[in-house]
């Protein structure tokens, strides 16, 4: 399984270069026909990394972004140094009142097929995998 | 990087390009309030030369329509490129805004 990392100051400043990097590092993981999934890849990550950025402490900590896969999964790691969160607490979207926030993990939960968070040794870890084809192990 | 381009006229037009997120939106958000500080209160957002777009650069477009209704003034907008439309809607918050094809059609719709 190929993989790339890239660890940095939890400092939203540097959003940009998160999500180029994820860009890079999915386009060398896919072919040319997965390719219709760079965008929503993009955007997880930029997600993903707001919010650990925003809940992780902004300015105190490290944001670490781990992207590796194979023919059958990409599998997106971005873990953070904050308090941490139960994935099962976090609330739905407020759609009927227009909120300007709250949409992160529901986007994120919308791209991807599976979405896991776990804590390990001071760090945060948000688990999201796509799987890039019908027949891949895990795949409903 | 987000640029804001004042395209001048009637109502204002803003044309916006390059990424709108975290980062960039708070950029968006003076601007506005800048304008509306200003009585430009008739402000049409062209999202044509947007490439990016997340949620927290959607929450920054809600928080500019906010800062228009409060001081009486509206924003229109127009050119939504797919990822931004698409976004938009997965988030239901096409319901919030009037979404033109043309800067010229939102131009319209104020007269």
């Amino acid at each position: 399984m190929q993989e790339f990392s890239l660890t940095l100051p939890a400092k939203i400043e540097l959003l940009s270069l998160a999500s180029h990097f994820s860009k890079e590092a999915c386009k060398s993981l896919l072919n040319s026909s997965q390719s219709g999934i760079l965008n929503d890849l993009e955007l997880v990550v930029s997600e993903a990394f707001t919010n650990a950025v925003k809940y992780g402490g902004e300015g105190k900590g490290k944001v670490a972004l781990e992207i590796k896969g194979d023919k059958q999964k990409l599998i997106i790691c971005m873990k953070d140094q904050g308090k941490g969160f139960k994935l099962d607490k976090v609330p739905e979207p407020d759609f009927d009142n227009f909120a300007e926030g709250g949409y992160g993990l529901y986007i994120i939960q919308t791209k991807m097929d599976l979405v896991r968070y776990t804590c390990f040794k001071n760090w945060n870890v948000l688990h999201l995998t796509k799987y890039l084809n019908e027949n891949a192990p895990g795949k409903d | 990087m987000l640029e804001i381009k004042d395209e001048g006229g009637g109502s204002k037009l803003l044309s916006l390009s390059g990424r709108l997120d975290a980062n960039t939106g708070k950029q968006l958000k003076e601007k506005i309030q800048g304008m509306v500080d200003k009585d430009d209160k008739r402000l049409i957002l062209n999202l044509s030369g947007v490439e990016f777009i997340d949620s927290s650069g959607l929450g920054s477009l809600v928080a500019c329509y906010r800062l228009a209704s409060k001081a009486g003034g509206e924003i229109r907008l127009c050119c939504l490129q797919e990822t931004v439309r698409s976004l938009m809607e997965l988030t239901r918050l096409h319901r919030l805004f009037e979404i033109f094809d043309d800067p010229e059609a939102a131009q319209e719709n104020f007269s």
